[in-house]
């Protein structure tokens, strides 16, 4: 048992330093040690339930040994900016002032064609509109364009506009009332039975969902009739 | 500080119990071996009597810890370990002595190895 201890640690480690090395495009939008966990622990899991002949200690305690680790690294994380950056890496800044940086494209092993496509599912067809673009530690690219390639928005045309952007709050979930969400959003059972009537309605099991925002704003939308 | 309490714990405790295993694991199967070797010369003594009471020490001692050993230990090696015991008790029935020598070798070196597997050794973790 100490070596199956002992080996975890080790190949968690590798695991580690080996999704660091393969660079940022590799692990998409888990954090290294994320990605390490969930890689190995579903193995871990495997083992022991398919193959009777081996005890469940040997399955349950390198995934505790791993979970530890992981909560290790995180608290250390949260608590070190240079630990942060050994374990998830940092930044890397692919295109600055319009210039693709070749070296750190390279770097992190991430090629033209990923870069278009990242751009492209942001909206961006024209690279020429793009003024920065950053790697980010989970592998996504943030954009930042130029200022005329930028959507034109209230601020931009010094235009004064209501704040009207409100949070709804889910009220009923497929026929059922979420009573926290009711009492949080400061209403009752009454107001509810109430506006179920006002839509015809005599039962919050003939509702697919309601919401409601802070504005008071009711949307209900009934559930289909069912064949 | 607190939020690192729990993890090293658990990591201290885990590998507190690999190693009392481990070292539980040795310690038992050096007594089992001890009684094997006791057996062996009394087998070598023709005391059969003697080397049959021994094996059956030794096996029901073994069986009164394979409850714990199933939960730590993989299944393959103590089956095999099981198998020789038993067939260690019918040839102690049928007093070969060469054969009873060989099996209890065959044994001892069984439970060798069951104790290797589980110490905390470079050579098993590398």
């Amino acid at each position: 048992m100490t070596t199956a201890f002992l080996r975890t640690v080790i190949l968690y480690f590798i695991l580690m330093i080996g999704l660091r090395l393969m660079g940022k495009r590799q692990i998409g939008e888990l954090e290294p040690s994320e990605l390490v966990l969930t890689l190995i622990i579903s193995d871990l899991a495997a083992v022991p339930m398919q193959d009777f002949g081996i005890p469940l200690v040997n399955g349950l305690f390198p995934i505790a040994t791993l979970l530890c680790l992981s909560m290790l690294l995180s608290f250390f994380s949260l608590k070190s900016v240079r630990f942060r950056a050994l374990v998830c890496g940092r930044p890397t800044v692919i295109i600055r002032e319009g210039k693709v940086l070749q070296q750190n494209m390279a770097r992190n092993r991430f090629t033209v064609d990923e870069l278009l496509e990242q751009l492209r599912s942001q909206g961006y067809s024209d690279l020429s509109a793009v003024k920065y673009a950053i790697l980010e530690t989970s592998g996504q690219v943030s954009v930042l364009p130029y200022t005329k390639a930028s959507p034109i928005t209230p601020q931009v045309v010094q235009m004064e506009v209501q704040d009207d952007v409100t949070l709804p709050v889910l009220l009923i979930n497929d026929g059922h009332v979420m009573s926290a969400n009711l009492s949080a959003s400061g209403y009752d059972r009454t107001w509810l039975d109430r506006q179920l009537k006002d839509r015809r309605l005599t039962s919050p099991r003939q509702v697919f969902f309601m919401t409601v925002d802070e504005a008071g704003a009711v949307v209900c939308v009934a559930k289909e009739a069912t064949a | 500080m607190k939020a690192c309490v729990i993890p090293i714990g658990l990591l201290a405790a885990i590998l507190g119990f690999s190693l009392w295993a481990g070292r539980y694991v040795e310690v038992r199967t050096d007594h089992w071996i001890a009684l094997l070797e006791t057996a062996d010369q009394a087998a070598a003594a023709e005391n059969w009597r003697e080397a049959e009471a021994q094996l059956q020490g030794a096996y029901r001692d073994w069986e009164g810890s394979q409850t714990f050993f199933h939960t730590i230990m993989a299944h393959e090696g103590l089956d095999e370990a099981e198998t020789l015991f038993v067939g260690a008790a019918a040839v102690c029935r049928e007093r070969d002595d060469a054969d009873f020598h060989l099996m209890l070798a065959q044994l001892t070196a069984q439970l060798r190895l069951l104790a290797e597997t589980q110490s905390a050794s470079i050579r098993n973790v590398l």
